[in-house]
């Protein structure tokens, strides 16, 4: 082969390479989110409330048990699953539920999910249960907002205030 | 998988010659593929302290000490920043593609898994470094794969859920940060040299560089493609915001896309799985390996050459131990053999003129395939020519199928590596009647045995031990280097060296 084509053939082979690493590198692009979108991040910690209140135990309860497990009180640790339920513009958009982790679903709950949202003016409204209860909430958050592309409107819990809270 | 192996070695082998023919043997970059992995970590490792010195390792001056190497000093530090991240990439096409023709070339099973094996956490480290050196930047897309990682770890059952919370409202802490950059900077890349060093431990005279034309061509591609191209961020990160068009680097991030559509519990499984299955190829099947070369230290002179020779180190010397007057004698690794035969070739006993007794032994050999086969076979293929002019083809069973070449005028004699061959038997087919010898084995630089068609040229040339007989006419001596796709150039290559024979013969 011609040297003049062995070397324009080697440099069109380093063309190819570089143009590889350069498209894949930047190319294709990703729209996470679209132009018009916004983002809903539900993420909170928080401990719920327990399932069952302490009882009192029996004598004849108390002698069942070995004689260094007798106490006075039995408090199931089982802590209620969180729900939230998100609506937007009175439509509901999320019903999502956060079992408790642990053995004896005792620990506090990291919720966590991602929603998207269209811009413009809405209604956002969100109802949380932490007690166990199938009716009503047990913290209530409604909020008019105004939303932007590509914007996050995170829904915490504020623990020292037990209260939910929109950050955006 | 046989079947999938020999397909995709097809495809491997096409791509190969056209490079052989644009690039030459020697500088071709497939023939290379580890040697330019290990040269991009050199680049990116100079690069990358140049970068370090300018860089803020933390949050708030992250991403603005970038801009200032991207735009105001873009003429060193703006191509030093783009060297980083294209050379970060070419290396992982260069490693895929090394897998890829270890696979289709059947070098990852039997004793050579372990370099296999332990070349997949490799990939990992490679990967995991690639995505920490976006998040340095802080800018959109760090904050994506910030969170985005974050979603994956926190799905794991064992790690409490909260990594993501570092980033959803308020700044990240520095100190966050920073243990970010310690694994960029230091965690991870000690981790790689670490496996880097596994990975290559258990082959001997390791080509750590390219050829230098290869290198000079490669970097100034790259220095080309950060001059005209040059790597730019997104912009800053805002924890308030969420990222909507991204321009990833799809060669380290691909999985992220992955975790926003499927979950982080099907990203998991995908790659988990894929790498399970890598893992665990050499034994989809395992190859039956047959019996390790043997030392018989009654015909050692512990000369060391075996050691030498040997592209596994499965050879060291050590003291003598048998009370003869050499000072050493080679030690076997039965693990690190794979049974080549390249020892026996450098061996001076199997020099077939040996005399003594009826069956030649060498100092070191394979029990099934030795020294007194290769010579036998030659005296058997030589009685069974009838032409005026005869020749005997020495060939690799890993190459051009000589076999196929055998006829009235021509014996062929197969072995596991043309690297098996010692020159004395050459000097033995031409002085019991053969005309000619011919020997071909794997491509010049791709040998399936690593050395064995380089030590053979070498021999030939009288440049290593052991050589051919001084009075032996070397143009009886024909080679052939060429793979599995050449049989035909082969064939016709053997046909005109008989031919010219011939009509020496008749003159």
């Amino acid at each position: 082969m011609n040297i003049i084509v062995r070397y324009a053939l080697q440099g069109a082979a380093y063309t190819v390479f570089c143009a590889i690493i350069y498209f894949l590198s930047t190319a294709p692009a990703y729209n996470y989110l679209e132009a018009d979108q916004a983002e809903i991040k539900l993420a909170f910690k928080h401990a719920s409330k327990r399932l069952h209140d302490c009882t009192k135990l029996t004598r004849a309860e108390l002698k069942k048990l070995p004689p260094n497990m007798r106490k006075p009180k039995s408090c199931p640790r089982e802590r209620a699953v969180v729900q939230v339920i998100i609506h937007l513009d009175g439509k509901m958009i999320a019903d999502e539920k956060f079992v408790p982790p642990g053995l004896h679903q005792d620990a506090t709950v990291f919720a966590y999910s991602k929603l998207p949202l269209p811009v413009g003016d809405h209604l956002l409204s969100v109802h949380m249960r932490d007690s166990g209860r199938s009716e009503g909430a047990d913290y209530i958050k409604e909020e008019h907002i105004s939303i932007t592309p590509g914007q996050a409107v995170v829904i915490g819990f504020d623990s020292v205030h037990k209260e939910l809270k929109f950050t955006y | 998988m046989e079947k999938i192996r020999n397909a995709s070695n097809f495809i491997v082998l096409a791509i190969e010659q056209w490079f052989n023919r644009v690039f030459s043997n020697n500088l071709n970059p497939f023939y290379h593929l580890g040697s330019l992995s290990f040269y991009f970590f050199w680049i990116i490792l100079v690069s990358g302290i140049y970068v370090f010195v300018l860089f803020e390792t933390n949050v708030a001056g992250a991403f603005n000490s970038v801009e200032y190497m991207t735009n105001e000093q873009w003429w060193l530090a703006g191509i030093m920043r783009s060297l980083h991240r294209y050379a970060s990439d070419a290396v992982i096409i260069t490693i895929f593609l090394h897998l890829w023709r270890e696979f289709s070339r059947d070098r990852y099973r039997g004793v050579r898994w372990f370099s296999w094996f332990t070349g997949v956490p490799t990939l990992w480290i490679v990967v995991m470094l690639g995505i920490s050196g976006y998040w340095l930047v802080w800018d959109m897309l760090a904050q994506y794969i910030a969170i985005a990682t974050s979603e994956l770890i926190d799905w794991i059952p064992l790690v409490p859920g909260a990594m993501v919370f570092n980033f959803l409202d308020g700044q990240v802490s520095d100190r966050f940060f920073t243990l970010m950059a310690f694994l960029h900077l230091l965690g991870l890349p000690v981790m790689l040299v670490f496996l880097l060093w596994t990975h290559v431990s258990r082959i001997s005279q390791i080509d750590f560089y390219p050829p230098r034309a290869l290198a000079v061509g490669t970097l100034l591609a790259l220095v080309i493609l950060s001059l005209l191209k040059p790597a730019v961020s997104h912009e800053a990160a805002q924890l308030t915001q969420s990222p909507t068009t991204l321009h990833l680097d799809w060669f380290y991030l691909n999985i992220y896309p992955l975790v926003d559509i499927l979950g982080p519990g099907v990203a998991w499984s995908i790659s988990t799985g894929v790498t399970v299955l890598l893992i665990c190829l050499p034994w989809l099947p395992s190859r039956g390996e047959k019996p390790r070369a043997e030392i018989n230290l009654e015909y050692c002179n512990g000369c060391g050459q075996c050691a030498k020779d040997c592209p596994y180190g499965a050879i060291s010397m050590q003291k003598r131990t048998d009370g003869r007057k050499y000072d050493f004698e080679p030690r076997m690794e039965d693990s690190l053999c794979t049974a080549c035969g390249i020892c026996t070739g450098s061996c001076v006993s199997s020099s077939p003129f040996r005399m003594g007794k009826d069956v030649l032994i060498s100092g070191i050999e394979m029990p099934w395939y030795g020294a007194n086969d290769l010579r036998e076979k030659t005296k058997k293929g030589l009685a069974q020519l009838k032409d005026d002019s005869k020749i005997v083809v020495y060939g690799c069973e890993n190459s051009l199928g000589v076999e196929k070449l055998k006829d009235t005028g021509t014996a062929a004699v197969v072995m596991p590596c043309v690297g098996m061959l010692p020159p004395t038997l050459l000097d033995y087919a031409l002085k019991n009647g053969a005309d000619g010898v011919f020997i071909t084995g794997c491509r010049d630089g791709d040998c399936f045995q690593r050395f064995g068609n380089r030590w053979t040229k070498a021999r030939l040339l009288g440049e290593r031990e052991p050589h051919m007989l001084k009075r032996t006419p070397k143009e009886k001596v024909v080679v052939f280097w060429g793979s599995k796709t050449e049989f035909k150039e082969l064939s016709a290559t053997v046909k005109e060296y008989r031919l010219g024979l011939k009509e020496g013969v008749e003159s």
